[in-house]
């Protein structure tokens, strides 16, 4: 498990299965497909976050598919909108 | 919307022409014939001003005039200056009526921030604006040209201007200009549309803009909210196709054909998501203009 940091502050906006987010450090845009809501706002609405956490509050309570999850954050890393900083 | 007749060429020779396009002010000079010709067509519905004389302040100085070089020799040219400034080479002379156009147009592209500039054709009606995000070849034009002659109000051609306060649209009701077979399609269409002089063999083909409807260019101070995003596609042959557009791709699109998205940061990315929250968007494929102004007239009224 590990702890990723914010690169910047992300705004997101979800309509059905899409999502668009906005870098407002880098100022770039994407489009995902399929990512929950809940999760763009536990990944992006504080600096830092423990993916354990992560695990116990969210996947758990909300019964999101672990590999989604797991797709997602190295999807946000690659996006340059995380950063994994400590294993 | 004319105040009284003034002298075109003497004021394009001389200190200017001044034209209120929207909320824009534009000075103008030219010694071109060609150039005199065009606004004295395309404008005569807006209300035109001897700079001389007019005490108020302008936001584009802009001139056209022949320029002498090397290839002039062979070939005269002409060029587009801003505030004495040329940030473009210089074309043949014979394209001068488009080169103003197209100038005018960067103008607003280039140096407005306090709207998000999309690079889209937009028209009204019953009060909402229908935005029409497209590449060139797109046919938005010939689309546009035919429904301002059906009783849609023309914002923008090419420029649609959003307020980011009100994120309503400000019209900026230019002459729409038309290309190559286009051309003919629309007069044959409407015969009773006024063109201005063609501009032959440019990077584009021929080029030749049309008059604006007179009452778009009376009501060019009244804003209107957006209602539709319509992503069109001219497409030869091709059975007319509308269907809905999903807003998440509609706003990467529409961000995609903005001059200043980027500029605006933050900014441009919350007026995309309240414009599209609110509008229905569609993709549409056309080849008949008839069927194409007939789903036009059939658009899902805005909640």
């Amino acid at each position: 498990m590990a702890i990723y940091q914010r690169l910047g502050r992300v705004s997101y906006t979800t309509w059905g299965s899409f999502s668009v987010l906005y870098n407002r450090n880098s100022g770039n845009t994407h489009l995902v497909e399929n990512i929950p809501a809940i999760l763009m706002e536990f990944c992006f609405s504080n600096s830092y976050f423990d993916e354990q956490e992560l695990y116990q509050n969210i996947i758990t309570d909300m019964n999101i598919d672990d590999q989604l999850v797991k797709n997602s954050l190295t999807s946000f890393v690659k996006m340059d909108l995380l950063e994994k900083v400590e294993n | 919307m004319k105040t009284k007749k003034i002298d075109i060429a003497a004021c394009l020779g001389s200190y200017g022409l001044t034209i209120n396009i929207g909320f824009f002010r534009y000075n103008i000079r030219s010694s071109l014939r060609t150039v005199e010709q065009s606004i004295e067509t395309l404008y005569s519905d807006f209300e035109l001003t001897d700079y001389e004389t007019d005490s108020q302040l302008v936001d584009f100085h802009v001139l056209v005039d022949e320029v002498w070089q090397l290839r002039s020799v062979f070939n005269r040219q002409a060029k587009f200056f801003l505030d004495g400034l040329a940030p473009f080479n210089s074309l043949p002379i014979q394209h001068a009526p488009a080169i103003i156009e197209w100038g005018m147009n960067w103008c607003v592209s280039s140096q407005l921030n306090t709207h998000l500039i999309i690079h889209a054709a937009v028209i009204e009606k019953d009060g909402f604006a229908a935005v029409m995000p497209a590449p060139p070849g797109s046919g938005k034009s010939t689309l546009t040209a035919s429904l301002i002659q059906e009783g849609w109000r023309l914002l923008s051609d090419e420029l649609t201007l959003i307020d980011l306060n009100t994120l309503q649209v400000s019209p900026f009701p230019r002459p729409v200009s038309l290309k190559n077979e286009s051309i003919t399609v629309i007069k044959n269409r409407y015969p009773n549309v006024i063109f201005g002089p063609i501009s032959s063999d440019t990077a584009k083909g021929n080029v030749c803009h049309i008059r604006p409807p007179s009452l778009s260019v009376k009501n060019q101070h009244v804003n209107c909210p957006i209602g539709w995003f319509i992503f069109p596609k001219y497409q030869r042959e091709a059975k007319t196709e509308f269907f809905e557009f999903g807003k998440a791709q509609a706003l990467m699109s529409v961000a995609e054909n903005s001059f200043n998205y980027s500029v605006l940061g933050e900014t441009g990315f919350d007026v995309l998501k309240n414009v599209i929250g609110k509008a229905n968007c569609f993709q549409f494929k056309y080849s008949n203009l008839d069927e194409a102004i007939k789903v036009f007239s059939g658009l899902p009224v805005p909640q």
